[in-house]
């Protein structure tokens, strides 16, 4: 019997737990190595009010098992997505996430409401590791009261469930996470990057143009999971773990520490056959360990 | 496509370049001049990102000699180890497996007419101007393709046996004359444009920034059409990490293109040459 994988993310039914990670699979149209019919879902590239151009080059460079980032949340803007790309991806039978991000409360609201009844979406995921500009550059998930304050007001916007993307750049991840859950979060998710340099000893310039950056792949996984797995001690809320997953045995691991799904992100760019091949690696798992459901091994972590 | 493929060789050209390829059966897809794949150099996680790669040569026992038998075809790169991933990719050994995604990107667009054709090469540059030479002498006159090629001394002038069958016009620069005319390749171009109307002459360049900036500039100084291959980090190669964004001027305006997309290959008039 083939085993099921299907998993629930609060009110969302999704046909198996691997998702694209924001920022790592454009807006779900680009890839034609593979069906993404075959998917959890995919998370969009971060949503903002207005179109926005991105950060200098260069943007990227790579690390040990990693890779920093200042893409600068880059993006079509919230208009230019409902218009011309959700019409080319809303059928899809993976649950299309809407990544929503902002320098102001205000700015996640506009977005938020913009997307409001927009038929194709399943629901939508805060990015909140970015700056307040009313706030001095506070990255709101730094703040629980911050981080609270977004979620009530995109929840009174929307009728879509909201996911809250944490940052890991923070002393407690549990206070966030608890703020949030109590603002009305519907699940969460973890990681979003973690701050990193990179410097060129000749020419003792950064590598990156913006001088820091965004530091994703595999070399973050063990803080991912670490994370995740706090993370699901406090909250009764959906998990949804992110963080250098690449392989069956990476999304197990999370799906073991807590997390109800995955969101795979920098091994599509080194490997673009990587979640289709953690679906057929989840699917030889259950059937090798002859275990009926996916489901079965969320948060069995034994300690 | 994305492929895993045997390695057919993956021999030194010249001291630090070497040449790599891959049967390529005719039913794949077709590649463009000024193409390029993104390779990965070591299984694992370190490194971690493909590199990219442009297409040097492709075709049958015509272009490779080598292959044996009938039928059979490959795809051909030049690549120089510069750094941990093409020194990685340097060791592998005929008969290793190479996984590959490409064709990627644009190419360089043929022009409908034109009386001079004059491709400008620096390095490993060269390895995206075969191509084009082959598809420029389908459609024109073999006379008037001219490939012109500078490095700094002997050892960075590569592989023209390989240029010399399709019968082109070849020059050949170095900066310490120990092969070919003592100079520049900039210079040679500067002193050919001179003799030929502005809109019958094409420029094609791939090499060093500096160099493809000269030429640019040349070129515009004469009004004549000239197409650069870029180069950059890249992330992905295939439009989804946005990590390998240009500096483009598109009527005046600017804006960022991606280099894995939109490009590598730009018309130069576009491009933001920052301090070079
Ligand atoms: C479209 C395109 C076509 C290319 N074609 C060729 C070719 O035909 N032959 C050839 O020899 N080289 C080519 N290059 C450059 C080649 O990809 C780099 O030399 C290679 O990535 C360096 O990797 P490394 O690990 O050896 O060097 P390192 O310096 O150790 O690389 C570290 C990181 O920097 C990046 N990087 C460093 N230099 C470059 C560069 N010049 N361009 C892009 N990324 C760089 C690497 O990809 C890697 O992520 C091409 C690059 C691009 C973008
Ligand atoms: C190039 C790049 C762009 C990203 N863009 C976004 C974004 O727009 N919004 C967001 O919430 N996260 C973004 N992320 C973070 C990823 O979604 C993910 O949380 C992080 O990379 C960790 O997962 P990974 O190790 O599997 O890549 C981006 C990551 C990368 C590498
Ligand atoms: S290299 Fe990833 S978008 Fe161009």
């Amino acid at each position: 019997m083939k085993p099921d994988l299907s998993v629930q993310i609060g009110s969302i039914h999704l046909q198996n737990p691997v998702l694209a990670a924001s920022g790592t699979f454009g807006y779900g149209e680009e890839v034609d190595l593979f069906d993404v019919n075959l998917l959890g879902g995919i998370v969009t590239k971060g949503l903002s009010p207005k179109p926005r151009m991105g950060n200098p080059p260069p943007r990227i460079v790579e690390t040990g098992a990693g890779m920093l980032n200042t893409i600068g949340l880059e993006n079509v803007g919230v208009e230019a997505f409902v218009r011309e790309k959700l019409p080319r991806i809303g059928h899809l039978k993976a649950a299309i996430i809407a990544n929503v991000f902002g320098g102001t409360v205000e700015d996640y609201v506009t977005v938020a409401q913009r997307l409001e009844g927009e038929k194709g979406i399943a629901a939508l995921e805060l990015n909140i590791s970015c700056p307040n500009v009313h706030q001095g550059g506070m990255e709101f998930g730094n703040d629980p009261g911050l981080a609270a304050e977004v979620v009530r007001a995109v929840k009174r916007a929307t009728r879509f469930p909201v996911i809250v993307k944490l940052s890991p750049n923070v002393t407690d991840v549990r206070l966030v996470a608890k703020a949030v859950e109590d603002a009305g979060a519907d699940a969460l998710s973890l990681i979003n990057t973690i701050p990193g340099m990179a410097v060129d000893v000749y020419t003792r310039r950064p590598l990156l143009k913006n001088i820091t950056g965004g530091l994703s792949g595999p070399a973050i996984k063990p803080i991912a999971i670490r994370m995740v797995w706090q993370v699901s001690k406090v909250v009764s809320i959906p998990i949804i773990g992110i963080g250098g997953i690449a392989t069956a045995r990476d999304a197990l691991e999370f799906l073991i520490a807590g997390a109800s799904a995955v969101q795979v992100g920098t091994a599509n760019f080194y490997e673009p056959l990587t979640m289709p091949r953690i679906l057929s690696g989840l699917e030889e798992f259950l059937h090798s360990q002859e275990i009926p459901s996916i489901r079965n091994l969320i948060g069995t972590l034994q300690v | 496509m994305q492929q895993s493929s045997k390695i057919l060789w993956n021999t030194e050209a010249s001291p630090n370049y070497y040449k790599i390829a891959f049967p390529y059966p005719e039913n794949y897809p077709a590649i463009g001049s000024g193409q390029f794949f993104m390779v990965r150099v070591a299984e694992g996680s370190d490194p971690l990102l493909r590199r990219a790669l442009a297409v040097y040569r492709v075709g049958g026992v015509d272009v490779f000699p080598e292959l044996k038998g009938p039928g059979l075809s490959a795809v051909e790169f030049l690549y120089r180890a510069v750094g941990r991933g093409t020194g990685f990719l340097a060791k592998k050994r005929e008969g290793d497996s190479l996984d590959w995604v490409g064709p990627l990107g644009n190419s360089y667009t043929l022009p409908k007419e034109g009386a001079h054709h004059y491709l400008v090469a620096g390095g490993t540059g060269l390895s995206s101007l075969y191509v084009l030479a082959k598809e420029l002498i389908k459609i024109f006159p073999v006379s008037s393709v001219h490939l012109m090629v500078g490095g700094r001394s002997q050892k960075d002038i590569l592989c023209l046996p390989d240029f010399e069958p399709l019968g082109i016009q070849i020059s050949v620069t170095t900066e310490d004359g120990t092969k070919g005319a003592r100079g520049r390749v900039t210079d040679v171009l500067e002193s050919a444009l001179r003799t030929v109307p502005s809109d019958s002459a094409h420029v094609y360049t791939a090499g060093p920034i500096p160099m493809m900036a000269k030429v640019a500039s040349i070129s515009k100084e004469r009004k004549i059409a000239c197409q650069v291959s870029l180069e950059g980090p890249m992330g992905c190669g295939f439009g989804i990490c946005l990590g390998c964004s240009v500096e483009i001027f598109e009527k005046g305006e600017r804006k960022y293109r991606l280099l894995c997309k939109h490009g590598p290959i730009f018309n130069s008039e576009e491009v933001y040459w920052g301090e070079a």
